[in-house]
């Protein structure tokens, strides 16, 4: 007997908004929070726009733990404390052996590499620092989470590019869902803004030099944006039991691999992953209200992933609504599954579909219904997000309006 | 340049100091660097910040014996005065007077 699993916890920090409230009040008004990014000196990009958070609320945290962290780690920690205080979760003892930490993110910590190698060919400096590696390893933040809370059960990592949040959260609920675990705090974080790192994007020529317009017929790329999204995850009926606030049930989870090009997506690669979370979930196609996309803003991205819709709900695409929540917050990388969760789930609860920022007009190859301009009205029980990745990872999640039954 | 032994006391004190856990008690020559709230790796870190303070690099075999704040205001002592004076002027950290 499967358990059913709540969301009971909700997390995040962006630079669309360093909590949920701010974050969902600039989502919900497809209010683009791209700047000049600061972090690396503008003159020496060509892309130079993201979508960076200012100040990070780091109060609270043991600055000799801080100090240990690289900045992708330091999301996770914000991320997480926001999902497991709403959560009502923060005694000591809460969490334990029968908990686990599932965290997701590209390419980990790129910024403590990026400063320590600076220094290492730039400067001809012998050493490097002693904390590097701890810094930089891709597991650092769930290894983080799981000493600030005592989470003694498994602590995993999804490396699965810009699906990896969502591959982190699937696999979370489906260790709760079975038994394995009875909490998790799960999603991913990402700090992409070092040099290097935004050379290499720039080389993919990935990014667009002025905004991003996911569906739009003039889209010329997607925009970066880091930060960490984090949901805390425990079965329904103790959740119930123990008094917590449901925010929506995660009901389905499914992957499926492109096998096909590391930077081309195919649409039957992102239909196979959008079919195994709704067979996963015991959901047809015609239950399903929104999509959060992946959206990314690039040509090939959008023009796939609506082919993929398509192939999925067939006519139905044209009626139920689809939007990218990416030119608010950025395209978050191993975070954006997190973020994007967070919107979803808002969405659900609210009964208002985020619009698709900066759009212009709604590329005709993208047959699917977009939404744009103002948030759109819509009451639906279940809704999907969708997480595609470089390599052809794809993960999807399925989440279901809490109701109270 | 020249640096005094004042100087580089000083130094060395505010670059201990400015670490994120200050130390428990005051830095003496005799104080071994556990005492002053640095595990290994802590130490590591210092020595790599100090390095950093005054641009030079402690040889390796230095670094593994140093257990108190006297060896390792002894092995700047003597990694600052074999620096040629050029390498300090150019280091970009500011030195101060």
């Amino acid at each position: 007997m499967q358990r059913r699993v709540a969301v009971t916890g909700l997390g995040v920090v962006s630079g669309a908004g360093a909590d949920v409230p701010t974050f969902w009040a600039n989502v919900v008004a497809g209010r683009s929070c791209m700047r000049p990014i600061v972090q690396v000196d503008g003159n020496l990009l060509n892309r130079k726009i993201g979508v960076e958070v200012a100040s990070l609320p780091l109060v609270g945290m043991d600055p000799r733990v801080v100090a240990t962290m690289d900045r992708f780690a330091q999301f996770a920690a914000v991320a997480a404390a926001e999902a497991v205080a709403s959560a009502g979760l923060l005694d000591a003892g809460a969490w334990g052996q029968r908990s686990a930490v599932c965290t997701g993110t590209s390419l980990g910590g790129q910024t403590t590499q990026d400063d320590t190698f600076r220094e290492l060919y730039g400067r001809q400096r012998q050493r490097v620092h002693p904390m590097t590696l701890p810094r930089a390893m891709s597991g650092a933040g769930a290894a983080h989470l799981s000493m600030a809370y005592g989470i003694t059960g498994p602590s995993l990592t999804f490396a699965t590019a810009c699906a990896a949040a969502n591959y982190a959260i699937g696999h979370a609920f489906w260790m709760v869902r079975q038994g394995t675990v009875d909490r998790a705090i799960a999603g991913g974080s990402e700090a992409p803004f070092s040099y290097g790192n935004l050379k290499a994007w720039e080389a993919l020529h990935a990014l667009a030099p002025d905004s991003c317009r996911p569906f739009s017929c003039d889209r010329q790329g997607t925009i970066l944006g880091e930060g960490a999204g984090m949901l805390v995850l425990e079965p329904l009926e103790e959740a119930r039991a123990r008094g917590a606030r449901v925010y929506a049930e995660l009901v389905g989870f499914g992957m499926g691999s492109d096998a096909h090009h590391l930077t081309q997506p195919t649409s039957a690669g992102a239909a196979r992953a959008m079919r195994a979370a709704l067979a996963d979930g015991g959901m047809a196609s015609e239950d399903v209200g929104y999509i959060n996309a992946h959206g990314t803003g690039t040509l090939a991205n959008d023009a796939t992933e609506a082919e993929a819709i398509r192939e999925v709900f067939g006519a139905r695409a044209d009626l139920f609504p689809v939007s990218s929540t990416k030119a608010v917050h950025g395209h978050g990388q191993g975070a954006t599954g997190g973020f994007e969760a967070v919107a979803t789930i808002m969405a659900l609860q609210t009964g208002t579909v985020p619009p698709t920022a900066n759009v212009i007009d709604v590329d005709p190859k993208c047959m699917i219904r977009v939404v744009t301009g103002e948030a759109a009205h819509a009451s639906s029980e279940y809704a999907l997000s969708n997480t595609f990745a470089f390599g052809g990872m794809n993960a999807v999640l399925a989440f279901r309006r809490w109701e109270g039954a | 340049m020249f640096i005094s032994d004042d100087e580089l006391l000083a130094r060395t004190r505010k670059v201990l100091g400015a670490r994120p856990a200050a130390p428990p008690i005051e830095a003496r020559a005799e104080s071994s660097l556990r005492d002053l709230g640095l595990d290994s790796l802590d130490a590591l870190g210092l020595m790599f910040d100090l390095e950093t303070e005054f641009a030079v690099t402690l040889p390796e075999s230095e670094t593994a014996r140093i257990a108190t704040f006297g060896d390792l205001l002894q092995s700047l002592r003597s990694a600052v005065g074999a620096a040629a004076p050029d390498a300090l002027a150019s280091t970009p950290r500011s030195v101060e007077a």
